[in-house]
């Protein structure tokens, strides 16, 4: 096995559509093969293991802004995440932070209604943010129920292991199926 | 390749975010973006384009309407909306009415999304049910969005409308 195919065989299988070529058409109309983003293998989809990041409950006082809640994501593996859900004891509204890239994901506060479901109706990312390992969630709270509030955010998803390496870190093994 | 695009079988799946969500299963696909729309999303960062005060909805006199103005800082790719009343919201009581518009850098080039305002239980939905948009709509980077609410109840309605979709930056 040459070099180049065992380091296809590594990253996946090769991708049909372009043959491993990574590229579809002849010029002046090639284009990168959209199947495989160009690269000619066929992505290995990584393991997934169902992962929820809970937030700590955030204690809010009757229309206390600001308030910090923060969560560091282990450092076994990346997360997928595809759903919001909470609970709450009234209204608040929150913004998001990813502090790895030192961006907020709205441009103002974001109320609970708008923005959480819950278990039974979860409200769906179409397109899945994927936090990357070790990095921290943040989250910026605000009470607009006039009352007490505590508020338990949880962002739900996948944990992802990459395929030829499941056991990352020190969290245990992940094994394959 | 994320998630919601995988599948085992030569045989597309028949609705785009398949047996997850936990209503709608079956029409979904009617209307969320299809696998070739949801490709321009791809690894983007989710960004909520939020409508109201800096604390959360806005307020607005009864009978009066407000015009919230975000600006592009990179293309924004709105696929879903919502929105949240404290008075009316319901197909038989709306409580506020919402026109959007697309305003381009190019005087004269802008879009109005709608001819007149829309009821919001025909505009937005919630974050458990939210309307997704069947063709992710793209504002390019420097345009501004502008919101017009108009607020149909006879006393103050707290409002927040919330456009959800990917930056690319």
């Amino acid at each position: 096995m040459s070099s180049s195919s065992s380091a296809l065989a590594a990253a996946g299988t090769t991708c049909r559509p372009c043959q491993g070529t990574g590229i579809l058409g002849s010029p002046p109309r090639a284009q990168a093969c959209p199947k495989c983003n160009g690269t000619g293998a066929n992505q290995m989809q990584p393991i997934r293991v169902p992962f929820d990041l809970v937030l700590p409950n955030a204690v809010l006082t009757a229309l206390q802004a600001g308030v910090v809640a923060q969560q560091q994501i282990d450092q076994d593996a990346d997360f997928e995440w595809i759903e919001t859900v909470s609970t709450q004891t009234g209204i608040y509204s929150v913004q998001l932070k990813d502090p790895s890239t030192g961006r907020f994901l709205s441009n103002a506060n974001v109320n609970s209604l708008n923005f959480a479901g819950t278990a039974q109706l979860p409200h769906v990312l179409i397109e899945p943010y994927i936090w990357p390992r070790s990095s921290i969630v943040l989250a910026l709270f605000t009470d607009l129920s006039n009352a007490g509030n505590t508020v338990q955010l949880v962002l739900r998803g996948y944990k992802l292991y990459p395929r030829n390496n499941p056991a990352q870190g020190s969290q245990g093994a992940i094994l394959q199926a | 390749m994320n998630i919601w695009d995988i599948f085992r079988t030569n045989i597309p799946p028949r609705h785009a975010l398949g047996v997850w969500l936990s209503t709608r299963r079956l029409w979904t696909r009617a209307f969320i973006p299809d696998r070739k729309d949801r490709v321009q999303l791809r690894g983007l960062r989710p960004f909520w384009v939020a409508f109201g005060d800096v604390t959360g909805p806005a307020s607005i006199p009864a009978s009066q309407f407000v015009e919230k103005r975000y600006v592009c800082q990179s293309d924004f790719i709105w696929y879903a909306s919502m929105i949240n009343t404290t008075v009316g919201g319901t197909a038989s009581n709306p409580g506020v009415r919402v026109q959007i518009r697309d305003l381009s850098t190019s005087p004269g080039r802008g879009k109005k999304l709608s001819l007149t305002g829309v009821n919001d239980s025909n505009f937005a939905g919630s974050a458990q049910n939210p309307r997704y948009l069947r063709k992710p709509y793209r504002f390019h980077k420097g345009h501004t969005i502008v919101v017009r609410i108009q607020n149909l109840q006879t006393q103050t309605n707290n409002v927040q409308l919330v456009l959800e979709g990917v930056q690319d930056e």
